[in-house]
């Protein structure tokens, strides 16, 4: 009696090139067999459990990362950005799908309460002018698309602000302490390790 | 089945587009053929489908414009939208009779990988939404051979090929082996033995069941592929040799309507009806007789063509998997000693009666689902070309037997009875023509030996065969083939 194969038997590996007449046949059965396991499999997950994983559908989380500037933040959809590690990261990918350009982290060479960021044709910067704060995003030559949003994704939170035209190059956003968003944004332009995106 | 084998990722994502745009499980199966690459006789043919329905609904989403930024995201919200809206825009122009699945697939594209492709579909979709319809075919091949590309590395990452391959390569090189046979693919019920037979002698302890389940699909297989000329045709039109366009599957996109779908999707609906669509509430079938019909449905166009490997699939059938169970419990039942020997294999004449009254039980059922339906008008339009006085004393037999029919749920009212039954007609008619079909591929059967001769051969046969798998030095501890 021969041995049951060994793990490495059973790796996958790609289909042997077409060595002869059985190939197109043998694709077939393969995908075939393929085919019929992931039906069976899906049916056995399903029946183990009856709620989809996370509660909102691929659909509602392409619109809400595609939303227009000025849309309400949906606080359902967030807590599950949150939440679920898999729902986060394809909610970024989706953001940097469309954004003009995103930075995911500080540059290592950035210092002070603020550091500076490149996020794609611009530069993000905090501009502390006595009491006041402004941020500042000054876009580098040759680039021609300006963006309608700044979201700052942080560990625990996140803010969209919506931008106006740039004048000569330069957007500016004034940080009104009042105001949740901006204080929210000024605390995440803080972290290292917050991730912007321009869309 | 071993779920163990199949990617995780790739399922619960697969699950959650089914849940999320509630697609049937006809669907379900086609969007999961989509993903293995399981269409014939070209498997790129849904992607190239599905790019023109992103061509064509890009173009009407923008009316003629060149598109903005945000432009693309309507595009992307429509056909991520309901699938009827998707119909709307390329009614006429395109074959919608797939669209479900077909916008499953896409979105399963997108999202797949955590969204690792979500970038570059969003590209494809936004470059053929500005390509004017004058220049749109290179652009849709163009995208067809990406995405193809794209699917090929992915099957290949994430399914197990090489294991699947293994088996069907010995299958395929044990047909080719035989002597004087016509044509390397076809075979017998003699056949289908000696192939499970010489992989449990050579210690891979396949289940006859899962062996017989092979031989249907490569019986599919061949059919779809000798009837469409494809062995000469390229089965992807994506090259990994050069990366170069091979062939246009327009022809392929074209034929599959006049086609339709392979002949086994009929006998695994009724699988997939049995396993879950009956109706609650009223016990139309036992579960002695839904496992019962189970058996006969797996057993595919062999329940006519092959009555004798589906007695040995539901006779011998049922031992085999009774030892890999208990030997995957460790406990339960007879000893694997006792069962090899098949004392429990049920012999063909009780399999036969066991049928017929199945039969019998199913006309019942329908003579009662056409009484329920005459008060509320919802005929079948099958009934349609009845002649009136028979389907009268039909409805009348089905009358009786409503009342004689003690079972949970018939004592319910009519009109409320007929809510449950009437739907899932359809169902049951199939399920028995099935029956009687093989019931009639059994009677011919007989006419070349008993059944009791065919069951004493088979199960000297089977037991032998079980014996070298199980009882054999260090046979009885694991099972590896309960897993196939």
């Amino acid at each position: 009696m021969t041995k049951p194969p060994d793990d490495k038997d059973l790796r996958p590996t790609p289909l042997q090139p077409k060595d002869d007449k059985s190939h197109a046949m043998l694709q077939h059965l393969v995908a075939e067999q393929n085919a019929c396991d992931l039906v069976n499999a899906m049916r056995d997950i399903r029946a183990q459990s009856s709620a989809s994983a996370t509660g909102i559908s691929n659909s509602e989380l392409v619109a809400y990362a595609l939303r227009g500037p000025s849309a309400p933040m949906d606080f359902r959809i967030e807590r599950v950005i949150r939440a679920d590690r898999s729902v986060g990261l394809r909610y970024r990918r989706m953001l940097q799908s469309g954004a003009i350009g995103y930075s995911e982290l500080a540059m290592a060479a950035g210092t002070g309460a603020y550091p500076e960021r490149r996020v794609g044709a611009y530069d993000v910067k905090v501009v502390e002018d006595g009491p006041d704060k402004y941020v500042i995003l000054s876009q580098l030559a040759g680039s021609s698309a300006g963006p309608q949003v700044l979201e700052a994704i942080g560990r625990d939170e996140s803010v969209r602000i919506p931008l106006s035209e740039a004048v000569r190059g330069h957007i500016q956003i004034a940080i009104d302490p009042a105001n949740d968003d901006l204080s929210r944004l000024l605390r995440l332009l803080g972290e290292a390790t917050t991730e912007l995106y321009l869309i | 089945m071993d779920v163990a084998q199949i990617d995780q990722q790739t399922v619960n994502e697969l699950n959650g587009i089914v849940e999320a745009r509630r697609l049937g499980a006809a669907d379900a199966r086609k969007l999961a053929n989509f993903v293995a690459g399981a269409v014939r006789p070209n498997r790129d043919r849904p992607i190239f489908d599905l790019v023109r329905v992103m061509a064509e609904t890009g173009a009407k989403v923008l009316g003629g414009k060149p598109p903005g930024r945000t432009d693309v995201d309507r595009c992307l919200a429509v056909l991520l939208g309901p699938a009827s809206t998707v119909v709307a825009h390329c009614k006429g122009k395109l074959p919608t009779h797939e669209i479900q699945p077909l916008m499953g697939f896409l979105e399963f594209l997108l999202m797949h990988n955590e969204c690792s492709y979500f970038a570059d579909m969003r590209r494809i979709i936004e470059t053929l939404a500005r390509t004017p319809e004058a220049g749109r075919e290179p652009a849709v091949k163009s995208a067809v051979s990406e995405i193809a590309s794209r699917l090929r590395a992915y099957r290949t990452e994430r399914f197990p090929v090489a294991r699947h391959e293994k088996v069907f390569r010995s299958l395929l090189g044990f047909l080719g082996s035989r002597p004087k046979r016509t044509s390397a693919i076809q075979f017998d019920d003699e056949d289908i033995v000696a192939f499970w037979d010489s992989q449990v002698r050579d210690g891979n302890r396949l289940l006859y069941r899962t062996v017989v389940k092979h031989f249907l699909t490569l019986e599919s297989v061949a059919a779809d592929i000798g009837a469409q000329r494809a062995m000469n045709d390229a089965v992807s039109l994506y090259d990994s040799d050069d990366g170069r366009v091979l062939a246009p599957v327009e022809s392929a996109t074209e034929s599959v309507e006049a086609i339709g779908d392979p002949i086994e999707h009929r006998y695994e609906a009724l699988v997939e009806f049995l396993r879950t669509g009956l109706p609650d509430g009223v016990k139309l079938l036992t579960g002695t007789e839904r496992d019962r019909l189970t058996d006969l449905a797996e057993c595919g166009p062999f329940t006519v063509s092959r009555p004798l490997t589906a007695l040995r699939y539901i006779s011998f059938g049922a031992v085999q998997s009774g030892i890999a169970n208990f030997l995957r419990r460790g406990s339960g039942g007879s000893a694997i000693g006792e069962r090899v020997d098949c004392g429990d294999a049920t012999p063909y004449p009780d399999v036969h009666q066991g049928y017929t009254k199945l039969s019998d039980h199913l006309s019942k059922l329908l003579l009662i689902s056409a009484f329920l339906a005459a008060p509320a008008g919802n005929d079948n339009p099958a009934l349609t070309s009845v002649e009136p006085d028979a389907l009268a004393a039909a409805r009348r037999e089905g009358q009786g037997f409503l009342k004689r029919l003690k079972r949970e749920g018939f004592d319910e009212a009519p009109d409320v009875l007929a809510r449950t039954v009437v739907p899932v007609s359809g169902d049951l008619v199939q399920l028995r023509e099935v029956v009687s079909g093989f019931l009639g591929g059994v009677v011919s059967l007989e006419r070349g030996a008993e059944l009791n001769t065919r069951f004493s051969n088979d199960k000297v046969r089977f037991a032998a065969a079980f014996r070298a798998a199980y009882l054999a030095p260090g046979g009885a501890s694991t099972v590896p083939g309960a897993s196939s």
